[in-house]
């Protein structure tokens, strides 16, 4: 049976803030080759119902702690890699946002697959904007093996 | 259906979202984790790779993930991703042919929503699935 701290689970361990420009957004549409305009193109963007240059959906990436996960005190799993991300997204991110994002450990649970166990820990970050509306919660599945 | 669809009534459960294909070069990734404040010798220097276990450079799952929601928002133009999954089941090689794809599963009008639900993936020109995973978009109606 798997054994952690139990005890971080739900509980805050970051907390960050990072201002959004629009230079940023442009150069991250364009690193993925976003053709849509209304990623890129002010004037465009201003004839649509946003009114403004929005964000690509998966900008919320980019808003990411630099906090180590908090020790949970694993039996195993010296090794990590990132199992994978679920993004929910509940707002457009603008120019001018300042983001704060919020970190939690979400789930631990193991599996076991063809090549062992592993341990997957699910990182939940909440992001909001300056005005306190959730724009996105991202959850990320590291997964960790011996 | 065209090239793009805009409305909820233009789609259906097993029609396929039109493919994306690109080739990330070492320049685009180095470009993206730039951009995306995930600078890591994984993604960007085989020889440190390697010594990580890895068979050299990586594309990012973020990346990945990027080009997952460009398939989708490109294709429904009027449409607004609510969520996105990836399982990363295995690394993306840089300087490689790839091809994101999709396929309705499921289609539902709630609570004054008309939502899209999507099987996603993304893999090679081989067939060999680097990152699968779902979406949820919400579509206009023609009835609103």
């Amino acid at each position: 049976m798997l054994e952690y701290d139990t005890s971080w689970i739900g509980k805050e361990f970051d907390r960050y803030t990072y201002n959004v420009t629009k230079d940023e957004i442009i150069e991250f549409a364009q690193s993925i080759g976003e053709t849509n305009p209304l990623y890129t193109d002010e004037e465009y963007a201003q004839a649509t119902p946003y009114g403004s240059i929005v964000a690509p959906p998966t900008f919320c990436i980019v808003f990411r702690s630099h906090a180590r996960l908090p020790d949970l005190k694993l039996s195993y799993g010296k090794r990590g890699f990132d199992g994978g991300k679920e993004c929910v997204f509940l707002a457009p991110i603008r120019p001018g946002d300042t983001i704060t994002g919020v970190d939690r450990i979400a789930q631990v649970y193991e599996k076991t697959g063809r090549s062992g166990s592993m341990i997957f820990i699910v990182r939940e970050s909440e992001l909001s904007n300056q005005r306190g509306e959730k724009v996105a919660v991202v959850r990320q599945s590291l997964i960790r093996r011996d | 259906m065209g090239e793009t669809v805009a409305y909820f009534e233009e789609i259906d459960i097993g029609d396929e979202i039109n493919e994306l294909e690109i080739c990330p070069t070492t320049a685009d990734v180095i470009r993206f984790v730039d951009v995306a404040r995930m600078q890591s010798g994984r993604f960007t220097d085989n020889e440190y790779a390697r010594k990580e276990g890895l068979p050299g450079a990586i594309v990012p799952g973020n990346m990945s993930l990027g080009f997952l929601s460009r398939m989708l928002t490109e294709f429904f133009p009027t449409g607004t991703l609510k969520e996105l999954t990836a399982n990363f089941r295995a690394t993306v090689p840089h300087n490689t042919p790839l091809i994101c794809s999709g396929v309705v599963t499921e289609k539902q009008s709630r609570n004054g929503e008309h939502l899209v639900f999507c099987d996603v993936m993304l893999g090679n020109e081989d067939g060999e699935r680097y990152v699968q995973g779902t979406a949820q978009i919400a579509l206009p109606s023609r009835a609103d």
